[in-house]
């Protein structure tokens, strides 16, 4: 649609430099005019113009907070340790048009800039209580010492005074940070990926599409590093004045989102190696020193758990049970079928306990049946229609064999005992063949 | 007349060929029985009932995590769906005996993999080119194209898997995983298994089933969550020795237009690490 760049044609990842959405958000005024020249042409009384019509609309797009939902992922993670020293914090969002959603100054050709940006600060340059959380009208009030970003409030934001996090940061802080105006550009992106080998849908994004803000700013070793994500709308004048020295003043910015990690020296590929040596078949581990029996340690080996089982009788006791994912390679045998639950029930005389497995499985599938109406409605109909219909069909077939005749019919009738589906079907026929 | 109707229809009932003149199962319950083969609707505490499974563990201030294999027990699936056939009748050999086809499943599978491919590829193809792009991608995940009949693994319920637990769930939200087995007709392990199910079901744990034998996983770093190396290019600070960096000249000096490209050259490479199983792990049932 508006992609500017869509290189790597290759189906791993693609890369686009922005996306925009349809409309960014704002208010919006949408004026009808008609007019004919109808009257003109001798339809009398017909009046040239019509009243003029205006129609005002909003289009909503996040301001002063976003939903954790819109949050795909961040880098590195929160409250994580780990070498970072060379890499540049970011954060991925759900939504391919999202920090072109707004626009950053009002002015219509600044379309393409972003309206947030991600500042990285250590806890020495900031501190958390220099978050606080107030309403959006004391959050534009400036004062001598604290600078605000220069924004309008539509009706409802007026109206709604909704609260937000704003974070109140040294001038000098942001200006040195911060990124400036013709930097911003390069700090944000889209990229497409193939969900192909994916686990669950949910993460999936936009059609596969996200958007990632990529910090200016690499962090600093040794220490707890925060990331702020900010919005900068209504800010570029700060943003490109040059710094003052001692410059005394505050500019208060919006949070949408922030979180913390120190940059330490633990490497993800050890954890992979790591991970790597530990392939094991899917059984208990026990603790160090833990010494079972050989019957126990047999049961352990077949991927069994002791778990608490309160029998009928409420005696209390110990039984193995295991899922359907077994440590072994698992065979099908022949088809057998169990009248309930404790038909299914095993017992292992070396341990003397019993096995629940399959007892378990049994009864799951029961309750689950009940669960689904649809289910068990369709599964009683179908066996009733099985039941009343299969005899007659059988009968039908070996009728077809003899030679049909009332007499026969009758005698049949008259053998009838207890199948009475078939009696009434027999009877069915005979009253048709006599008419 | 010696001719009994009555005896020689309850000889047929009670007679070999059982299945004779059965109506076409109804589509709720072939639905219901797929998806319970398929494990579908079965609570996480039932599949994996302790802790102790999966254990974290930390050696030599590391994370050690693992990956804990299995194989799918054809006989608790038959248990359970012997318990949903319960509701009508406990003796049913009819309809068990069917569900254990694995006729059900794999056309539930069948269905699930397809709902996922029309859903990542809705709305970027022509209708003719829709269908074409739908079969390549099914049949690089191992599916075959308009045939829900059972392969020959899904029939006798081959199916593996494996559990992990480790911080690289959690860093790599949406890791890929793909499963190998050996060829059907080489030895040779390069045939990319159907991965039939691959959730995470809590932040360090993911679990995946496929079909077939696993001989070889390939864990590889989610394309959206790699992260940016600055090693790999020239970089400019701003003054201050604080780590800012200068942009607008890293842009300049590398030729930057827009953030794409940036993205581009500053990605790293994807981590990718493949793991050979080692099937002796795996024990026969005795």
């Amino acid at each position: 649609m508006l992609s500017k760049n869509d290189r790597n044609e290759e189906k791993v990842l693609k890369l686009q430099s922005f996306a925009r959405p349809p409309l960014p958000g704002g208010t919006y005024v949408l004026k009808t005019k008609l007019f004919t020249d109808a009257g003109k042409d001798g339809l009398k009384g017909m009046p040239s113009k019509f009243e003029a019509k205006e129609i005002k609309f909003q289009i909503t797009a996040p301001r002063f907070g976003i939903s954790t939902e819109l949050i795909h992922s961040v880098y590195p993670l929160p409250g994580s340790t780990g070498d970072y020293q060379n890499t540049l914090p970011h954060i991925v969002l759900k939504r391919k048009t999202f920090c072109w959603e707004r626009v950053i100054d009002g002015n219509k050709t600044n379309f393409d800039k972003p309206w947030v940006c991600l500042l990285v600060f250590t806890e020495e340059e900031v501190k958390l209580e220099q978050i606080k959380e107030m309403t959006t009208e004391t959050f534009l009030k400036e004062d001598a010492d604290v600078k605000v970003p220069i924004l309008t409030l539509n009706e409802d934001e007026k109206i709604a005074k909704t609260k937000l996090k704003a974070l109140e940061l040294d001038m000098n802080l942001f200006k040195r940070v911060a990124p400036k105006l013709d930097e911003i550009n390069f700090l944000a992106h889209n990229r497409q990926v193939n969900t192909n080998n994916k686990g669950n849908n949910d993460t999936n994004g936009d059609k596969g599409w996200y958007t990632t803000v990529v910090a200016n700013r690499l962090p600093i070793k040794g220490i707890t590093n925060y990331a702020f994500l900010v919005s900068i709308e209504g800010c570029t004048t700060y943003m490109e004045e040059p710094m003052i020295a001692n410059d005394s003043r505050k500019l208060r910015l919006c949070l949408l989102h922030q979180w913390q990690f120190i940059d330490m020296d633990e490497k993800l590929e050890d954890v992979v190696k790591n991970l790597n040596n530990n392939v094991k078949p899917l059984t208990i581990e026990l603790k160090e020193g833990a010494n079972p029996t050989e019957h126990i340690k047999r049961c352990l080996d077949f991927g069994y758990a002791p778990i608490n089982h309160i029998r009928r009788n409420d005696e209390k006791s110990v039984s193995w049970y295991r899922g359907p994912f077994v440590p072994l390679n698992a065979e099908h045998h022949a088809i057998k079928t169990y009248k309930n639950a404790d038909q299914a029930l095993r017992f292992d005389a070396n341990t003397n306990m019993f096995d629940i497995s399959y007892a378990s499985a049994w009864q799951l599938g029961r309750l689950l049946a009940l669960q689904d109406s649809s289910f068990s409605i369709a599964l009683s109909n179908w066996k009733n229609a099985y039941k009343r219909d299969r005899p007659i069909k059988i009968a039908k077939d070996l009728l077809l064999k003899q030679n049909v005749n009332q007499e026969l019919l009758s005698s049949f009738i008259n053998d009838a005992e207890s199948d009475e589906v078939l009696t009434d079907y027999l009877i069915e026929l005979w009253n048709k063949n006599t008419k | 007349m010696s001719y009994n109707l009555f005896t020689e229809v309850s000889k047929v009932l009670k007679g070999k060929d059982k299945a004779i003149n059965m109506p076409p199962v109804p589509k709720q319950v072939s639905d219901f029985l797929g998806k319970l083969g398929a494990l579908e609707e079965v609570p996480m505490h039932n599949l994996i009932i302790d802790n102790k499974y999966l254990p974290l563990g930390r050696e030599n201030n590391a994370e050690k995590g693992c990956i804990k294999l299995f194989a799918l027990d054809p006989e608790w699936i038959e248990c359970l769906i012997n318990g949903a056939l319960s509701l009508a009748d406990e003796n049913d050999q009819l309809i068990l005996g069917e569900a254990m086809t694995g006729k059900y499943t794999a056309e539930f599978y069948y269905n699930e993999a397809t709902e996922k491919v029309k859903k990542q590829i809705i709305g970027q193809y022509l209708p003719e080119k829709f269908e074409e792009e739908l079969k390549n991608r099914l049949e690089n995940n191992g599916v075959k194209y308009e045939d829900k009949t059972p392969t020959a693994n899904q029939s006798n319920w081959k199916y593996t898997g494996f559990f992990i637990r480790s911080s690289i769930v959690s860093t790599w939200k949406g890791v890929e995983i793909i499963a190998y087995g050996k060829s059907d007709t080489t030895e040779k392990i390069d045939k990319k298994l159907q991965v039939v199910k691959l959730e995470q079901i809590s932040y360090d744990i993911i679990y995946c089933i496929c079909e077939g034998l696993i001989e070889k996983i390939e864990i590889i770093q989610p394309a959206e969550t790699i992260h940016f190396d600055t090693s790999r290019i020239d970089i400019v600070k701003r003054s201050g020795n604080d780590g800012v960096l200068n942009i607008s000249e890293i842009a300049k000096k590398n030729g930057f237009k827009d953030s794409a490209m940036l993205a581009e050259k500053l990605l790293a490479i994807p981590y990718k690490t493949e793991l050979t199983i080692d099937r002796k792990i795996v024990k026969t049932w005795k």
